[in-house]
């Protein structure tokens, strides 16, 4: 029913264009108006051509558009310059695009444009043809069930990240003065330690004898105990004083150790007594009563013979 | 001095090791150097042991063998293992008479005093574990009849460090059975000097005569046995077997991670034993720590297994042996 209509609306039109055309070129000006086509779809764009004909002598001012079709729905996007297609000794042609779009469905009617213009001082209009114009929806298929169009997804900011990096901020924040805090109130109360009193080797070991001698173990017939302390305490010193692994090593390889650190008389006397009381350690000898005194005191004679010359001063 | 048990004990044992210097000049005659294996080769006679040893080819491993046999007058075979040696081939079989119509036994070479099993790795597992079954047992079981090895009886086994390749290296459980495993280098300048001198005279190397009877071996078995150690002797040996198995508590917690596994009881009895013949062989009656520590890496090499760490780093048994005894307090 619609293009019924929209049919004798074109005709009407071509009519009254028919009619008025003879009057137009009658008074030497002629106006008329194209379009490239008569449809189109909704936001689509076409453009009205308007062309003026007219005789030399003749000022064609700019046509006066309010609106572009009587529904107000047709939008006016451009409209170019004049642009002067021909000129000869009878006639000038200028025309003039206009570009138009729409953003509803319908039949519309491009209202006749009014052209002014000068003649001999006179000043008269001119009217284009009507255009009729179909705008058309987009056509669907309903039908069909179309998928659901991928979410678009928006770039990635440094904006949207600023509230989370507030937030990460404000949390470590909040821990380091928690942290603070708690260490500031556990903080351990420095206490000044005494410096380690540091023992000679050799007043160690003359310590150590006085017990073993009050202890009375040999006369108790407690040889072997005796000579293993009594060794023990002199390689104790050994190690302290001379840094060799006297505690580890057998009586042998101290001998071997000692060869190049103490006077060869001395080495041969403690040599001795370490093998002496390696015989009553291992070999259950036991020496008469007066051996195991002497030998004390040789250990003892040892010691001050090798104690280091600030060492000798505090023995003194 | 009064020690009257010690002293006649020390006086009997004095008595009793007076082949061993004659045996060291005997066998000095035949062979250059090497007086560290003789001892060792003294020891595992004297202590029923048997011997792994580890040295290069040409280290006179054969001649040392051969001359102490000939020196105490013993019978002495030699047995090439290889890869298809066969249990019969060395303990004996029973080899079929058609004349008397009857089975009869063959011996194999292990029915020997002295048997040098050479490259024992080159041969296959049932030929290693009949060898150290006979060690073991001591006794060799041919068909139905068990035929005991004849005394003194010990194996010296020798192994190439080089040529590893086509070998079946020794289990540890079987390397356990071995008393001693001894590492054998090359001679000094002199030795070599020596050795040079011998083989280009005109006369061959001295023939070895027998010095001492097998009885008297036998005989100073008892006396090896009767060699004193004192119990504080006993609690070292007790001290450096367990710090290869608990280093933490001998604090040698960065030993920890090197060890894959210690020494086994064998050790402890090994080293004991070893340490009495040790004393023996210097003629005393009494072990010393010395004895102890000259004898401790033979007895022990073979008796620690180390982890990936360890050989990682290159580190061997020798340097764990060497840390223990570094550690452990000495009576």
């Amino acid at each position: 029913m619609r293009r019924f209509l929209f049919h004798i609306l074109l005709t009407l039109m071509l009519l009254l264009t028919g009619i008025s055309g003879p009057v137009a070129s009658h008074a030497q000006v002629g106006a008329r108006a194209t379009i490239d086509s008569t449809e189109m779809l909704v936001g689509g764009k076409r453009t009205v051509r308007l062309r003026v004909d007219f005789a030399p002598g003749v000022l064609i001012l700019e046509p006066g558009i309010i609106a572009i079709d009587t529904s107000g729905t047709l939008e006016l996007l451009r409209t170019s310059a004049w642009d002067t297609t021909r000129v000869s000794d009878k006639a000038i042609t200028l025309e003039k695009d206009l570009l138009l779009t729409a953003w509803d469905s319908g039949y519309y009617a491009i209202s006749p444009i009014m052209v002014p213009y000068e003649i001999q001082g006179r000043t008269d209009t001119i009217y284009t043809n009507a255009i009729p114009l179909r705008v058309n929806m987009v056509p669907q298929d309903s039908t069909v069930l179309m998928p659901l169009k991928p979410i678009i997804e928006e770039p990635i900011r440094m904006e949207d990240f600023i509230p989370y990096l507030l937030g990460l901020f404000a949390t470590l924040a909040i821990l380091t003065a928690l942290w603070w805090l708690w260490r500031r109130k556990n903080r351990p109360v420095a206490v000044v330690k005494a410096p380690p009193v540091v023992i000679p080797p050799h007043t160690l070991a003359l310590k150590k004898f006085e017990p073993l001698k009050q202890a009375q173990l040999w006369q108790k017939g407690q040889f072997k105990e005796f000579h293993t302390q009594l060794t023990y305490i002199l390689r104790e010193y050994l190690e302290s004083r001379y840094g060799i692994l006297a505690l580890e090593s057998t009586s042998s390889e101290i001998a071997t150790q000692l060869k190049s650190l103490v006077p060869e008389d001395l080495l041969q006397e403690t040599t001795r007594l370490l093998n002496t009381s390696d015989m009553v350690k291992f070999a259950k000898a036991t020496p008469p009563v007066e051996v195991h005194e002497q030998l004390l005191e040789q250990a003892k004679k040892f010691i001050h013979s090798t104690a280091s010359a600030e060492a000798t001063q505090t023995i003194q | 001095m009064q020690s009257i048990d010690i002293e006649a004990l020390n006086q009997q044992i004095y008595l009793d090791s007076a082949f061993v210097e004659k045996l060291n000049q005997e066998t000095a005659q035949v062979i250059v150097g090497q007086k560290h294996m003789i001892d060792r080769l003294l020891i595992g006679l004297l202590t029923k042991g048997h011997i792994l040893l580890e040295g290069l080819p040409g280290l006179a491993k054969t001649l040392a063998i051969k001359t102490l046999a000939q020196a105490i007058n013993a019978q002495f075979s030699r047995i090439q293992f290889t890869p298809d040696l066969l249990p019969a081939d060395i303990i004996g079989t029973m080899i079929y008479n058609p004349n008397a119509h009857e089975f009869a036994v063959r011996k194999g070479p292990i029915f020997a005093n002295f048997i040098l099993a050479d490259e024992i790795n080159r041969a296959p597992a049932k030929v290693q574990s009949a060898l150290l079954e006979a060690m073991q047992e001591r006794q060799v079981t041919i068909g139905l009849e068990t035929y005991p090895l004849q005394e003194p009886f010990l194996v010296l086994a020798t192994q190439n460090p080089i040529e590893q390749e086509g070998t079946y290296p020794l289990p540890e459980a079987q390397t356990d059975r071995f008393m001693l495993k001894v590492k054998i280098g090359y001679p000094t300048k002199d030795e070599e000097r020596e050795i040079v001198r011998r083989n280009l005279s005109d006369d061959s190397f001295g023939k070895v005569k027998p010095i001492i009877e097998q009885k008297e071996i036998l005989q100073a078995r008892s006396s090896v046995r009767k060699v004193y150690m004192d119990e504080k002797i006993e609690q070292y040996i007790i001290d450096i077997v367990f710090a290869t198995r608990n280093p933490q508590e001998y604090g040698l917690r960065d030993l920890e991670p090197l060890i894959n596994y210690g020494a086994s009881p064998r050790a402890s009895i090994n080293l004991a034993l070893a340490a009495k013949a040790e004393a023996f062989l210097q003629r005393r009656g009494f072990v010393i720590p010395e004895d102890v520590r000259n004898i401790c890496h033979d007895v022990m090499r073979h008796r620690i297994g180390l982890t990936y760490e360890a050989e990682a780093e290159n580190i061997t048994q020798e340097d764990i042996i060497d840390k223990v005894l570094n550690t452990v307090e000495v009576p």
